[in-house]
């Protein structure tokens, strides 16, 4: 109980601060994919001021940056960053395509994948990786950035994809590329 | 025509010749019975020559490849799995266009029964390049989100199935034959009978001719006082139609028979029925012919022949004596008659029982409108595919190897964009009374994949003339302004620094002085660079694109995805070159998809007949602009739509739905342009005049009212722009750019990438460290908590 009241304690407040703030990149971990944009990366008061502010233009127009610090404390819903099982069948196919050396049909389930869940880092993950297998390094590199442009806020996706970007320039014989992502990638 | 040639020349000359020499002889008044008979031996040899020379044709056609079939193009397949977004309305949308019946229970493949939140469809089944989707009985539970489960008839979930794919083209050989292969399995055994009841009726009897025949038609020919039965057999025909020409010639019905018997000869009547099913004439779509049965339950009923009806193949059957004559659109009497004719004959051989020649004789023809048929109903997509194959293949491997073309082509996006262009130009006829000739095009990809799911090249969408959305190059006006802006952010401007938007002129070298104009004729002084591109400035991005270079601006245009020429001219930052509707998608994409370039794709794989991948189009992209730039420009495009010159698109759209886009109007108003994306759709809208007119409206009086319609019929994904590391957001002040604070007047926030925060400060602004305002002391309160 002891442990307990604190910590209820710090949630009410949390909540009670995230409600009308916008959150350093100190923050409690939530769901890789979808919603990075909507998380506000700056550490800057809260919005409700903004809205409370009579010179502030109409709440309307800020709604447009503020897709990053929102205007409103309730945010609009975004959809859960929760793999839906037509993406996780289609990314575990892939798996065993990939593992059976079929990196074409490998490509195909996550070409599926990509265009039913597009800002899944997870999706462009395996996509890179069978493009490095074709030996198609150019392509895997291209592939792995832009999962790295969708995992921002992710530190986990963001460690495994520089990593997998540093055995891609190895594998392409840019040594020094991938150094640098390794270096990347020991940042998360 | 050129298979027949030499058989012509084979035939006439020699004998003719010997008859001149035979009448020379005559003259002479002397014929010996030697001569006689050497004259009957060499026709006799020549006979023999000629019937070997007709078997060799025939073997060598009938066994080789017996027809050039054209390309088989399909939509991108419907992909069905709990959490999609689509609603039952659309899923309807897509079983029309697959010819699916709506009925009130679905037991046979092609069928669908639709409850107000549950659809269950028997599916038809079809073999993808990765795999076979089987044919089979689905449910599907829809709610206020879209489709929320999948379960199969045992009641099994499924995680995610495909429907079959449309088929939404062909490429055809030159004598635009087109045709559906079928085997004599598929076709209906009611068609069969029909056709041999109707056509002939010995075809199992016979060896290719059929005196009986010849004598009951000639009965019949004599007793009508007319031509009205002919007496070739099935057989005859399919030689006829097969290896001869039409013409009526005594020539070919010499031939006929022959060829005939050779062919009963070699092929068992199986073998013949089959091709003839597939060469039969059946219509003519423009200049397109339709033949074969298989094409023909596509073209008339829309749907598979396996699929048909009693009332369907009979009609088929009957048609076969005059397409255009008993065509059931134009003279659908006639055809009924026709049809009738058929059904009595069935029932007078006892082939069906009197309760299916009454419910037969009484359904109605069930053709389906031309105008419904989703083959051939894309033109202006179909014409992108074509020219992103023909970078890989031949022509003639196009229109006769059967390939089949898997391509992005979204039948419901397509739809509603349709809808919302064709809708948009009408209400602005009947709002504008000078304008009564205008023109619309428009592209919609997906901005994630690059793919392209809708082209629309004419208001008239099915018109496969000038293809506007490909080929129409018309100045782009502001929609160019995003890439000056961007190119200014890559030179380390910012979003707040200010710029100059009082009257500028230029002196060009031609002499000419060039001065542009703000579109409220107004100037106003000193604006911040993201007002410049919200309110579209023309004064201050001319001057922006002057300082940050023109060659600076042509490669940011390159790096967006411009492969045209572009000249160096200022009155480029203005919108004055011409771009396609496609060129400014690709343009928009690269912004949309956070820097990374991608071409626009419509085409997925191509197989060959067989369904083997002969080439795949796999997911391109390169990062060619810096995620930190994009996102600066992202931010402001935002900003045009949330109250810039796009703002009125929240009268429709949601206001949490973030979307963002640019409105474009060229000189003297000639074109109405919008381009602008959410995260899952990107549109480019182009209006205007073909005789280069000018309009009454602006980009955001016409193009956008489309854009914005179109985005609201669609399950849009909020446009979110993932914040790079090095971005900050900053309160600045709205007028002079200066850092400010959030209790500042006048106070909003911006992105800057880390170490360009504005230098100069607002009056009211305090240094971070200095802040006492309640929710930084509840977190410092908080972190101190913790430690």
């Amino acid at each position: 109980m002891r442990l307990l009241t604190p910590r209820l304690l710090l949630t009410a407040m949390l909540t009670a601060v995230m409600a009308g703030c916008s959150i350093a990149p100190s923050q409690p971990p939530r769901p890789p994919v979808e919603d990075r944009g909507s998380e506000a990366p700056a550490p800057t008061p809260a919005p409700q001021e903004q809205r409370s502010e009579p010179a502030v233009v109409t709440p309307l127009p800020d709604a447009g940056p503020a897709a990053t610090p929102s205007p409103s404390p309730a945010p609009a819903p975004q959809p859960q960053a929760q793999q839906s099982p037509a993406v996780i069948a289609l990314l575990s196919d892939a798996e065993q395509s990939r593992v059976a050396g079929d990196y074409r049909s490998a490509q195909g389930s996550l070409q599926r994948a990509q265009r039913i869940a597009p800002r899944d880092p997870e999706v462009y993950y395996s996509l890179a990786l069978t493009h490095m297998e074709l030996e198609d390094f150019d392509l895997a590199e291209q592939v792995a950035l832009k999962g790295v442009s969708l995992a921002q806020g992710n530190r986990e996706q963001l460690q495994r994809l520089w990593k997998l970007l540093a055995k891609i320039r190895l594998r392409a014989g840019d040594p020094a590329g991938a150094r640098q992502a390794e270096a990347k990638a020991e940042q998360y | 025509m050129a298979r027949k040639k030499p058989t012509k020349t084979t035939n006439r000359k020699p004998v003719k010749r010997r008859s001149r020499s035979a009448s020379r002889k005559n003259n002479r008044g002397f014929i010996s019975k030697t001569t006689l008979l050497k004259i009957l031996f060499t026709l006799l040899v020549l006979v023999g020559l000629l019937l070997l020379f007709l078997d060799v044709q025939i073997r060598h056609q009938f066994e080789g490849k017996r027809w050039a079939v054209p390309a088989k193009v399909y939509a991108r397949p419907l992909e069905l799995y709990a959490g999609s977004a689509l609603t039952i309305e659309d899923l309807k949308i897509e079983l029309r266009g697959l010819g699916y019946q709506f009925v009130s229970r679905a037991s046979k493949p092609g069928q669908a029964a639709f409850s107000s939140s549950r659809a269950i469809i028997s599916t038809r089944g079809f073999n993808f390049t990765d795999g076979r989707e089987p044919a089979r009985r689905l449910v599907l539970d829809f709610n206020r989100e879209g489709l929320s489960g999948i379960s199969d008839a045992q009641g099994n979930e499924l995680a995610l199935l495909r429907l079959e794919p449309v088929l939404i083209g062909g490429i055809y050989p030159l004598n635009n034959e087109d045709r559906d292969l079928i085997q004599l399995q598929d076709a209906p055994p009611e068609l069969i009978d029909a056709l041999i009841a109707i056509e002939d009726r010995d075809f199992y009897q016979h060896h290719g001719i059929s005196p009986k025949g010849i004598a009951r038609a000639m009965l019949a020919n004599i007793k009508a006082g007319a031509f009205v039965q002919g007496g070739s057999t099935l057989t005859q025909q399919l030689i006829k139609n097969f290896y001869l020409t039409s013409d009526r010639t005594l020539i070919r019905k010499l031939l006929e028979m022959p060829m005939a018997m050779l062919l009963e000869l070699h092929y068992s009547k199986d073998e013949i029925l089959e091709a003839y099913l597939n060469e039969v004439y059946l219509g003519q779509d423009g200049a397109r012919a339709i033949h074969g049965f298989g094409l023909g339950a596509h073209y008339f009923f829309g749907q598979p022949i396996q699929e048909l009806k009693l009332h369907q193949v009979a009609l088929l059957a009957g048609m076969v004596k005059g397409p255009s004559y008993y065509d059931p659109r134009r003279h659908p009497e006639r055809a009924k008659r026709r049809r009738n004719l058929v059904l009595s004959v069935l029932h007078e051989q006892g082939e069906i029982t009197q309760e299916q020649y009454q419910q037969a004789t009484t359904a109605d023809l069930d053709v389906v409108k031309k105008g419904t048929l989703l083959k051939e109903a894309y033109p202006a997509f179909l014409d992108l595919v074509k020219r992103q194959l023909r970078r890989h293949y031949r022509d003639e491997d196009l229109s006769s190897e059967g390939l089949r073309v898997f391509t992005s082509l979204d039948p419901i996006v397509q739809k509603e964009a349709e809808q919302a262009l064709i809708e948009t130009i009408s209400q602005l006829e009947q709002g504008y009374q000078k304008v009564d000739k205008l023109q619309g095009s428009m592209v919609v990809t997906d901005p994630q994949t690059g793919e392209v799911l809708s082209v629309i090249g004419d208001r008239n969408t099915r018109y496969k003339g000038f293809n506007r959305a490909l080929d129409s190059k018309r100045p782009i006006g502001s929609l160019v302004k995003p890439a000056v802006y961007l190119a200014a952010l890559e030179q380390g401007y910012t979003l707040s620094t200010r710029l100059d938007d009082s009257p500028y002129s230029l002196s060009l070298p031609n002499g000419q002085t060039w001065k542009p104009q703000n579109f409220d004729k107004q100037s106003h002084s000193e604006v911040t660079l993201i007002e410049g591109l919200t309110h579209s400035y023309n004064i201050a991005t001319a001057r922006l694109g002057m300082a940050v270079g023109l060659d600076n601006v042509i490669d940011t245009l390159v790096r967006l995805g411009v492969r045209r020429d572009l000249d160096p001219y200022p009155s480029l930052l203005l919108g004055a070159q011409g771009l396609s509707p496609l060129e400014v998608a690709t343009m928009y994409q690269t912004i949309a998809a956070n820097g990374f370039q991608m071409p626009a794709r419509a085409i997925r794989t191509v197989t060959d007949s067989e369904g083997n991948a002969l080439s795949s189009y796999p997911f391109q992209l390169k990062q060619t602009v810096d995620p930190e730039d994009i996102y600066l420009i992202q931010t402001a495009m935002q900003q045009v739509t949330r109250r810039g010159t796009a703002a009125s698109i929240y009268r429709t759209l949601p206001g949490h739905l973030n979307v963002a886009g640019k409105t474009g109007t060229s000189d003297d108003q000639r074109d109405s342009w919008f381009a602008g994306f959410s995260n899952n759709r990107l549109a480019v809208v182009w209006l205007g005049q073909d005789d280069n007119s000018p309009l009454p409206f602006t980009g955001s009086g016409g193009a956008l009212r489309a854009w914005t319609q179109f985005m609201a019929s669609q399950p849009l994904d909020s446009f979110q722009a993932p914040t790079p590391e090095t971005i900050e957001w900053l309160w600045v002040n709205a007028d002079n750019g200066y850092l400010s604070a959030a209790q500042c007047e006048n106070a909003r926030q911006l992105p800057f990438i880390r170490g360009t925060a504005p230098q100069q400060t607002a009056e009211c602004y305090i240094e971070p460290g200095q802040q006492d305002d309640p929710v930084s002391r509840s977190i410092d309160w908080i972190k101190d908590w913790f430690q």
